[in-house]
């Protein structure tokens, strides 16, 4: 479509307020932060001291970095497989015309809907080692031997935050899936039973395809919560134990806020920015592609 | 002989189904029932942890309000308008990205976009510094024009979604007819836009309602800071009453949870790509 | 359109009553605090109740900053950015208070000490850590102990144990317990759960001029002496600690204690309003011995109150500090706070019970034993997290792999920090 003067003038219009938006407070602090990293600074004082790249060195030689990273790695296959799969897997079922289906949505949901403070504090609560519903649970019902120190031991204390964060996410990954499901038309679930098609043919022919829309949503918001994973470890072990639940995000606080080394935090901030960015932008480039093939 | 067999596996696996689907909810719902069952129970009663209280320990509610009471009306004060705005905002700029490819699209998008994986702890500093020199800190405006801007990123890739499957067809119909680009835009697109807009509007709303970190940053006083906040400052507390805690967050989690159940049709449908294709 | 303009009128309504009632607060001369629960928050409101009654022209309003002093950090040094500080808040001695200081942050109380004889009825100790290049900078509130173990009596009692003096008998006692399916030493996770245990420990291996040496930065951590200290808290401590300690708070750990399931708790004497508030009484359901190795020696904490300049009303803050170092602030405060009070001429009828006994201690440790600060105040920031952090992992994991590699990362801050010329020289306190 040819584009006339006015018209383009019209559109730059809308664009220029979520721009200018975007750029103040979002893309300056950046740069900020960015200069930042190669300073030094107590967050007190008045003097801030230029250091090139000796937070830069400082970070990536401290073993709480790679730490952070294997976790923050841990976290993405986490967030991009588990709430995904079994979001499906639960939209499969509570799409078999099984009564009281909007009953099991509500319920799979309203996890979701709580703040993550409240579902670290709940869950702490539950892994409690002695007086915890999990533990006691496996005491009553006899089986006391895999009683755990959930958030306490550091080999599973991430898996257990894991848990609590599959709990509260796996009900948006289902609900979208859902949808999906609802959303297919029925014309070509029809054909096919038509012309004999099994359950399984049907759901790699058709449904699969069907769901790359959703799919795509869904794992992009789980990708992108996955390196920003903060609230929900910071308020359930804050780090701990030792240095076993860290993340990029939480280190960048621990570093900044109990350190007193803001410049060394900043650092840490852009290389989570980074890495971010590096794992995110190609999927969402190729993603909008995508759509733009299907919109035309 | 094929009708029989059918119907005894139909049957099996509709009891399997439902077994599944209600060990999943049990897995769910328990711990949110535990929560329920602890805010009523006085203190000497939550150590028997599956035990029924006596009576309705109310005090739990009392100490729960009096702690984020103010926060909850806070939280609304903010979220309302700041997700009004941001939605709109992100309407305003999904419009020229869904209906025209021009030289950079692709790139505005791009760069808009990205503000998605912007993880907080790089901009906090800066973020407070500015806001300060506005001399917005510690205000309402200050929370809405910063949640504003973190929604666009978010909203524009939703609105732009949504909008790009209205076919470009209606707005050159509508051109033709004699409407501006503007016109279309606030008297056609947006009614159409209501299911994306309901998408849009509530996980905005989630978003900005559950926010701790800007809350935590950018307010100060018992008459800005948001329920989140309040909350994880009870949380953070050493000797934790579980009861008032779990009353207190009882009391938080109900309006979005209220919003997602009056909702919950709008936001299907918009995640649909709106039923416009008729 | 109607339900939106609706909505922005009630908007625009809410903003502007939060912002008015915003205003009324800034008349108040503020405190910030992190004394949140039970006995301590008795013990601030207490405070403010004698300071108000002190100052009747003045009001007074006490703001709380949960997230202990990190988050107290955080949010001042946000507010001194911006322009409005509280006039008074609860602050950390020695090196938190001096880069405060250096920042150029801090009022001078000198004539508010000169007022109350500062010199003569605070112990010479705690006047190190309030005073920095020869200007007093805080006001101490009190004395708190962390190198106590607290024991329940009535298990103790009933097996016919008696508190142990030394690492052996420590030993033996725990023997006793596991014996009787009671487990010997609650430790946490989190906020200080394990870092205090080690403190008896540097001081019988180290001395106590070892560990000042470590808190001035002039003591190696891959000496030798250090190594064998850590080696003796695995042997007297760790080993003895309970199951799933690392999953427990610090409250929650002493829960474990008062329900029975473990014998032994150290942690500061903060906890004794936690207990007592519970429903414990003093000297009969717990009690308190000196961990061993510390017959002659306490480790103190203290919490402290200063005033940064960049509030708006010094004569208000002035007047809160005065009422606060005096007999009857210093009374009200600690009478509930669990501590024995900074201020000497406080009478010690108010201590009761275990209260008491701690107060006696730290009489007779003035006067013929070592007062050593808490390593907290001694160490730069990036040392002090770090040893939390290594202590920590160390108890969850005490091989040889992990006692290597805390050391070497220890002296690697160290070195760092050195360089920086970041240690103070704190020559003891007493």
């Amino acid at each position: 479509m040819k584009l006339s003067d006015e018209r383009r003038l019209t559109f730059a219009l809308f664009l220029f307020v979520p721009v200018v938006c975007f750029f103040v407070f979002i893309v300056y602090p950046i740069f900020r932060s960015l200069t930042l990293s190669f300073q030094e600074w107590d967050g007190l004082s008045q003097n801030i001291e230029f250091v090139g790249w000796a937070n830069y060195k400082k970070i990536f030689s401290s073993e709480l970095l790679w730490v952070s990273l294997t976790n923050n790695l841990k976290w993405l296959v986490f967030s991009l497989l588990a709430p995904t799969m079994l979001g499906f897997f639960l939209a499969l079922l509570v799409d078999q015309k099984v009564k009281g289906e909007s009953l099991f949505q509500v319920f799979f949901f309203i996890p979701y809907a709580i703040t993550p403070v409240a579902v670290a504090s709940v869950w702490s609560w539950l892994y409690s080692p002695r007086g915890g519903v999990i533990n006691q649970l496996l005491t009553s019902i006899g089986l006391p031997q895999f009683r755990q120190v959930w958030i306490g031991n550091p080999d599973i204390a991430t898996y257990s935050v894991m848990l609590a964060s599959l709990w509260w996410s796996t009900g948006f990954a289902m609900v979208l899936y859902f949808s999906g499901l609802r959303g297919i038309p029925p014309e070509l679930l029809e054909a096919a039973d038509v012309d004999g098609a099994s359950f399984w043919v049907k759901l790699r022919k058709i449904v699969f395809p069907q769901l790359l829309p959703s799919t795509i949503v869904v794992m992009a918001m789980q990708g992108i919560s996955a390196m920003r994973v903060f609230d929900l470890i910071y308020a359930m072990t804050g780090g701990g134990p030792g240095i076993s639940t860290h993340v990029l995000a939480t280190m960048m606080f621990d570093v900044s806020f109990n350190r007193f080394e803001m410049g060394a935090g900043s650092a840490i901030a852009v290389v989570l920015l980074v890495i971010s960015s590096a794992i995110i932008l190609p999927y969402v480039f190729h993603s909008s592609k995508g759509l733009e093939e299907l919109r035309s | 002989m094929k009708t029989n067999r059918f119907s005894l596996d139909r049957a099996l696996r509709r009891s399997l189904i439902y077994a599944i689907l209600v060990a999943a909810s049990a897995f769910f719902l328990v711990p949110l029932a535990m929560m329920i069952l602890t805010s009523v129970k006085s203190p000497a009663e939550i150590v028997d942890l599956f035990s029924f209280p006596k009576a309705i320990y109310y005090k739990n509610f009392s100490i729960a309000i009096s702690q984020i009471g103010r926060g909850l009306l806070n939280s609304v004060c903010i979220t309302l308008p700041a997700v009004l705005l941001s939605s709109m905002l992100g309407a305003i700029a999904a419009y020229p990205l869904s209906q025209f490819r021009f030289r950079g699209d692709q790139i505005v998008y791009m760069v808009l976009l990205s503000g998605l994986f912007v993880p907080y702890q790089i901009v906090m500093i800066p973020l407070f510094q500015i806001i300060r020199s506005l001399h917005i800190y510690d205000t309402y405006l200050g929370m809405w024009l910063v949640h504003t801007a973190y929604g666009v990123p978010i909203c524009t890739f939703y609105m732009r979604n949504y909008f790009a499957t209205i076919p470009r067809s209606l707005m050159e119909a509508s051109i033709i007819d004699g409407c501006t680009l503007t016109g279309y835009f606030f008297r056609v697109l947006i009614k159409l836009g209501k299911p994306g807009f309901s998408v849009v509007v509530i996980l905005q709303a989630r978003a900005v309602w559950n926010d701790l970190l800007f809350g935590l940053s950018l307010t100060r006083s018992r008459t800005v800071t948001p329920v989140t906040v309040e909350l994880a400052k009870y949380v953070g507390q050493t000797d934790i009453q579980y009861g008032s805690l779990m009353a207190a967050t009882l009391i938080s989690i109900i309006p979005t949870v209220l919003i997602f159940l009056l909702f919950k049709e709008n936001f299907i449908r918009g995640i649909l790509g709106g039923s416009v294709k008729s | 359109m109607n339900v939106r303009g609706r909505i922005v009128k009630f908007a625009a309504t809410l903003f502007a009553i939060a912002v008015l009632s915003n205003s009324a607060l800034f008349a108040d001369t503020e405190i910030w605090h992190y004394w949140l629960s039970g006995g301590e928050k008795d013990a601030i409101n207490a405070l403010m109740d004698v300071v108000k009654q002190e100052n009747p022209g003045m009001t007074f309003n006490a703001r709380e900053i949960p997230g202990a002093s990190t988050e107290m950090r955080r949010q001042l040094g946000s507010a001194i950015l911006a322009g409005n500080p509280p006039e008074v808040y609860h602050a950390g001695l020695g090196l938190d208070l001096k880069s405060y200081v250096d920042a150029g942050h801090l009022r001078t109380l000198d004539d508010v000490w000169a007022k109350l004889n500062g010199d003569k009825i605070f112990n010479p100790g705690l006047q190190k850590i309030v005073k920095v290049n020869g200007h007093v900078y805080a006001i101490p509130m009190n004395t708190h102990v962390v190198t106590h173990i607290f024991y329940n009596k009535k298990i103790f009692d009933k097996l016919g144990l008696k508190p142990p003096k030394n690492a052996e008998e420590f030993l033996k006692v725990s023997a006793v317990l596991k014996k009787n399916k009671i487990e010997p030493l609650a430790a946490a996770a989190k906020a200080g759960g394990t870092i205090y245990h080690i403190y008896p420990i540097f001081i019988d291996v180290l001395g106590t001029d070892g560990y000042m040496a470590l808190g001035n930065g002039s003591l190696s951590w891959k000496d030798p002496k250090v190594r064998k200290a850590f080696e003796e808290y695995r042997k007297t401590f760790v080993s003895q600690y309970m199951f799933g300690w690392s999953g427990y708070g610090w409250a929650e750990a002493a829960n474990e204690m008062m329900k029975g399931n473990v014998a032994m708790y150290m942690n500061g004497d903060w906890v004794v309003s936690y207990f007592e508030n519970a429903g414990w009484k003093s000297g009969v359901d717990f009690d308190f011995f000196p961990a061993p190795g510390t017959q002659n020696t306490i480790v103190v904490q203290v919490d402290g109150l200063a005033s940064p300049k960049e509030s708006k009303d010094e004569k208000g803050a002035k007047a809160l500090l005065l009422s606060a170092a005096g007999t009857a602030g210093q009374a009200a405060f600690n009478r509930y706070k669990g501590s024995v009070a900074a201020n000497l001429t406080v009478k010690p009828d108010i201590y009761k019970g275990v209260m008491k006994a701690t107060y006696d201690r730290i009489q007779a440790i003035s006067k013929s034993g070592t007062m050593l600060p808490n390593l907290a105040v001694m160490l730069p920031p990036p040392l002090w997290s770090e040893l939390k952090t290594q202590v920590e992992t160390f108890a969850l994991k005490s091989d040889d792999a992990t006692l290597d590699k805390a050391l070497n990362a220890l002296e690697t801050i160290r070195l760092e920090q050195l360089e920086k010329k970041a240690f103070a020289n704190w020559s003891g306190m007493n």
